[in-house]
């Protein structure tokens, strides 16, 4: 049992602490399960990535990209997802507790439901998909041979975090979506599954509606197609250029400004509808 | 808001909207689920909140614990505006939902205290000797190490109220916390809630199907009928309310022949050859009337007075409505 201070009020990262921790022991209750989970989610990037693969045997380049950048790409993008669906996969899923009455039990505590939800759904078996892309992501950097500089690291490092928030928003604007329209968990999906899928493949293949849309609507092009086409120097279309992948950051920043209005927006639905 | 009012509405009304038909012909139907509810509950007092299923019960209970926005009218509960200001209240108030469980279902039940704790910031000082204490109370001992799902209905529900006392609330609603548990079950849950009250002077706000519940632990009833308020009194003001009449049976000796009742007894039957006589008495008659009546002409060996059921009150409330 976790033991809390004796005296001290607790504080909000005590307060985290034990809620991530008996998350933990909740689910090394299934510990055979969650390990061959976990095991199937690495896996699973790997399979996403031969369709890419296949495609690449056919044509030479995609959207200007070499099957090698477009691996870095892949998992860039995937990394950056692998870390938003550890701590926000659940998200994606609140119409279920809608629909089964647990958003009241969660709304009758003290602690802010967004924290509620991260916590007690979050979900070790997704750390599969982490693990692939810590390796992946720097495998492609060495192997595509790039030049590197200061600026290049650091660009390097950010992008993944960037699309960490920018995926991380789109679950959170997808879980609120699901508190005001109950029933529409396959299209509040569309933007983060779709966004997911754009964001892996070099954006430069895209059609152009398509493209902006995904730079500035829904900026998953921003977590990981735009910085590596600046750290390898490759050309993009007119209207996305590249040193926009600096900016991958602020869009995340943004996106989770944009979602959390979402957010709020949900909550007050469901407690002007009654769920 | 008075200072001692635990819980004030208001015409408090809520309406839900419903959409009928398909895409194209759609019609909006406003349902109303609560009618101008005026409520006021005092600190200490333990109410039960009754009503048929979609009377509208759980709306009021979603109302005041700050998950549902009023249509119209007004709420305060502990001061609190409940939905904006709800994790605020949610601090003083402790909610049991019958069917939803706070607790972590794969967690033995002994875990979940210190996580509820750890949201309601309290440091060990002060949720340790409160658990302990909730531990004894609610006999919770002998399971504390069983995760949650292998826990009985009764040890649940038992693990459930225990969850939503630990931070000692000034107000507990419980929304039909014995639903489905045995007899022994039932009655270790409301010894300690009556208890809770006594010493702690904790409100309490009850729905129930359960009459014996509201008998057990209640001094006041309300309720609710189609989204109306029916009644709000005591149980003896209810049996007034709908002129419910107490039965006397009595055994005699001797069959009581001439026997002269006085106004507002009936004798509905005899038994035995008349040594045993059946009747029905108004409330503005006294029981020792009855029986002074019936001495007059034979010898009284026994006798039993039976109270209208609460159930057959109830039933004349929702009638009437």
């Amino acid at each position: 049992m976790a033991e809390l201070a004796q005296d001290r009020p607790v504080s909000w990262l005590r307060m985290m602490a034990t809620l991530l921790a008996s998350r933990w022991r909740s689910q090394m209750v299934y510990r055979g399960s969650m390990i061959a989970e976990m095991a199937t989610q690495g896996f699973l990037i790997l399979t996403e990535f031969l369709e890419l693969w296949v495609l690449l045997t056919h044509a030479p380049a995609l959207g200007g990209f070499s099957l090698a950048e477009v691996a870095l790409v892949y998992f860039c993008a995937n990394l950056g997802f692998a870390i938003a669906d550890l701590t926000g996969g659940s998200l994606d899923a609140t119409e279920a507790l809608v629909r089964e009455g647990r958003l009241e039990a969660l709304l009758v505590r003290p602690t802010s439901l967004l924290v509620q939800m991260i916590t007690q759904e979050l979900q070790l078996r997704r750390i599969g998909r982490v693990v692939v892309g810590l390796v992946g992501y720097p495998l492609g950097l060495a192997l595509v041979g790039i030049d590197w500089t200061a600026a290049k690291v650091l660009l390097a490092v950010l992008a993944p975090l960037g699309g960490a928030l920018v995926y991380f928003s789109f679950l959170m604007g997808a879980g609120g979506f699901q508190m005001i329209v109950v029933g529409a968990r396959q299209a509040a999906n569309a933007i983060t599954y779709g966004g997911k899928y754009a964001g892996g493949v070099p954006g430069g293949a895209l059609f152009t509606p398509i493209r902006v849309f995904f730079t500035f609507v829904a900026p998953a092009l921003f977590t990981a197609w735009l910085p590596m086409a600046w750290i390898l120097g490759i050309d993009t279309p007119a209207g996305t250029p590249s040193w926009l992948g600096w900016f991958g950051v602020p869009a995340g920043l943004l996106a989770l400004g944009a979602a959390t209005i979402w957010w709020r927006a949900g909550l007050r639905h469901y407690t002007g509808a009654g769920g | 808001m008075a200072s001692n009012h635990v819980v004030e509405a208001r015409g408090l009304s809520r309406d839900y909207i419903v959409h009928e038909g398909g895409l194209v012909r759609r019609t909006r139907r406003v349902v109303p689920a609560l009618v101008d509810l005026d409520l006021v509950i005092t600190a200490g007092e333990a109410v039960g909140y009754l009503g048929a299923n979609g009377s509208g019960k759980s709306t009021t209970i979603k109302m005041l614990s700050g998950i549902l926005v009023p249509t119209r009218g007004s709420v305060r509960v502990l001061g609190h505006d409940p939905v904006p200001e709800r994790r605020h209240l949610t601090r003083r108030i402790g909610v049991v939902f019958g069917q939803r469980s706070q607790l972590w279902w794969d967690l033995p039940l002994k875990e979940t205290y210190p996580i509820l704790a750890a949201m309601h910031r309290l440091p060990g000082s002060v949720w340790r000797p409160r658990w302990d204490e909730l531990v004894a109370g609610l006999e919770l001992e002998g399971f504390l190490d069983t995760p949650v799902r292998q826990l009985s209905l009764g040890q649940r529900m038992r693990g459930e109220v225990a969850a939503a006392l630990l931070h000692s609330p000034e107000l507990v609603i419980l929304d039909e916390p014995t639903i489905g548990l045995d007899m022994i079950s039932k009655e270790n849950l409301r010894r300690h809630l009556d208890e809770e009250r006594r010493t702690r002077g904790t409100t309490i706000l009850l729905t129930t199907h359960d009459l014996g519940d509201v008998q057990r632990l209640c001094d006041r009833m309300v309720i609710i009928d189609h989204g109306k308020l029916a009644f709000d009194g005591t149980e003896a003001q209810l049996a007034e309310l709908t002129g419910a009449r107490r039965m006397m049976t009595i055994d005699l000796d001797t069959p009581a022949d001439g026997l002269v009742l006085p106004r507002g007894v009936e004798l509905i039957d005899t038994e035995a050859d008349g040594l045993r006589l059946n009747l029905r008495f108004e409330r503005g008659v006294s029981a020792a009337q009855v029986l002074s009546a019936v001495q007059a002409r034979a010898e009284v060996r026994d006798l039993s007075i039976e109270e209208p059921a609460i159930e057959d009150l109830v039933r004349h409330i929702y009638r009437r409505g």
